[in-house]
């Protein structure tokens, strides 16, 4: 998630009262795992973006084992 | 006075709902969380649930069930419940005022000032925000006294095409459903006076509401009267928001593995006197008599040993140091040698406020030196709960503690502790 400036071991606040609207970042319980992502929203379809380029775009169907458990609204980093 | 409309609001399958938040792999598993030391299962999801696994059953009746069916075993993790207990209870405070803290997973709350046609929309709307802010789902009863809300809340739950919401208040199917619940299903109404009805043949909820009231006072004393009429839609208890359910206070636990020697009885037995003190002083009373009891483990018939016994204090107190001290003697008083202790405790009762505390004609310390005492034990508190339960503690209460408890399968404290948060990847 570099490019929304999240890095490994950064701390995560995470709202789970929001509901995600384009554009958010979320955490989301996909095929058995949390995971941080991008939402997109284009009508219908739900679209989870890695921010890293080298991985491609998850289009949630139906049939996904999908969840979004709360939506990121801080990231705290810590240095050494 | 304005109708009085009561709610009941019960967390479904609390502990195992709690873990499910954190694990959400769990969904549509059967799942079971144990009690201290892993000994019963105190927590089930709807699918270990009509596997036949049953409350309070002790773990090892049902290990073949377990490994058969690969049921998701979790260790009871408090820490946790108790934290998310509190952020359910807080997201039910925003929707009424008047809010009275049950247990642990229930609460009761007036909607008294809700329209009524909005009752069932609004109960759906809470359902939604608690689920979505929480994670946890809750059943929510309603109806015109505590105890009817409660049946709401049990046919809410029993009747899935609900939605997890019942009114009972004037519906159509109250008749046919009260028929359809066992009498002991009533708040109020214990095994006991179960089965005295069940002899004179009343054995669902609609029968015991046409009892004659006469006889049920004669027979059920005032306790099952109120219930009768609650049930009948006359509230005779209200909202209760300072709920007082320390008349007494426990602190008891089965141990890791059975004790022999009374100096490891009495380590144990100092460390539940540190606890259920600590709770007594967080509730700014103060105990006027202590129970200590031991017990072998039940399920050993040959040799099984079992008694209690209990001491008045000369003065009341919450001072740890007079409570261990009278804690041991009572021990002194029942502990045999050649026996496997399994499980002790301690029970503080009398309970009063601090402030109303009668001095004995012949006080034991001075106010100057009590002051110094109380200022301590304030100290100690705090430090506790800074730095976690047990960073400043009696010696008494034992270093090893070759008795502490085993959670073998404990979850992470997601919500209380830094290192212990829940991990994501990208």
């Amino acid at each position: 998630m570099q490019g929304a400036g999240i890095a490994d071991g950064d701390l995560l606040v995470v709202d789970r009262s929001l509901k995600p609207a384009n554009d958010s970042i979320v955490v989301a319980f996909l095929e058995g795992e949390f995971t941080v992502k991008r939402v997109k929203i284009k009508g219908k379809c739900l679209c989870l973006i890695p921010e890293n380029k080298r991985y491609a775009p998850i289009e949630v169907t139906e049939d996904s084992d999908f969840l979004v458990w709360g939506v990121v609204v801080s990231v705290i980093k810590t240095f050494n | 006075m304005k109708k009085r409309i009561f709610a009941l609001v019960d967390c479904n399958n609390f502990y195992v709902s709690c873990e499910k938040v954190f694990k959400p792999s769990l969904e549509g598993q059967p799942v079971i969380v144990l009690s201290n030391n892993d000994g019963c299962i105190i927590s089930r999801s709807n699918e270990a649930k009509q596997l036949g696994i049953k409350m309070a059953q002790p773990v090892f009746q049902c290990k073949e069930l377990i490994a058969k069916h690969n049921i998701q075993i979790f260790s009871a993790n408090f820490v946790l419940y108790g934290d998310m207990s509190q952020r359910v209870m807080n997201t039910l405070r925003r929707f009424t005022p008047e809010l009275e803290i049950y247990s642990i997973d229930e609460a009761f709350l007036s909607f008294t000032n809700f329209i009524p046609k909005d009752i069932i929309r609004n109960s759906k709307k809470i359902r939604d925000v608690v689920k979505q802010w929480t994670g946890i789902p809750i059943s929510i009863g309603i109806g015109p006294t505590k105890t009817l809300a409660k049946v709401a809340n049990k046919i809410a739950k029993k009747h899935t095409e609900f939605g997890g919401v019942f009114d009972i208040t004037n519906h159509p199917r109250k008749k046919e459903l009260l028929s359809n619940l066992d009498v002991i299903d009533v708040w109020g109404i214990g095994r006991q006076f179960a089965r005295f009805l069940g002899k004179h043949r009343i054995k669902n909820v609609l029968q015991f509401i046409n009892a004659d009231e006469k006889w049920v006072k004669e027979n059920m004393t005032v306790g099952g009267l109120r219930t009768l009429l609650e049930l009948k839609g006359v509230p005779c208890a209200d909202i209760d928001e300072v709920h007082d359910s320390s008349k007494t206070i426990l602190s008891s636990r089965t141990f890791a593995q059975s004790i022999r020697e009374v100096s490891d009885l009495k380590e144990a037995i100092a460390s539940y006197v540190s606890i259920a003190a600590e709770k007594l002083r967080a509730q700014k009373l103060v105990a006027s008599m202590i129970h200590v009891f031991v017990t072998t483990n039940r399920f050993n018939r040959k040799n099984y040993y079992s008694n209690s016994y209990y001491l008045e204090l000369s003065e009341p107190t919450a001072y740890t140091p007079i409570l261990i001290s009278y804690a041991s003697r009572a021990l002194d008083e029942i502990f045999k040698k050649g026996y496997e202790y399994k499980r002790a405790g301690v029970l503080l009762t009398g309970l009063c406020p601090t402030h109303s505390v009668q001095r004995s004609m012949f006080p034991g310390m001075t106010s100057e030196l009590q002051e110094k005492k109380n200022r301590l034990m304030s100290f100690i508190d705090r430090l506790n709960f800074r730095w976690g339960r047990g960073t400043v503690k009696s010696c008494a209460a034992g270093i090893n503690k070759v008795w502490d408890t085993v959670q073998s399968q404990r979850s992470p404290r997601y919500t209380t502790n830094w290192d212990e948060l829940l991990t994501v990847g990208f």
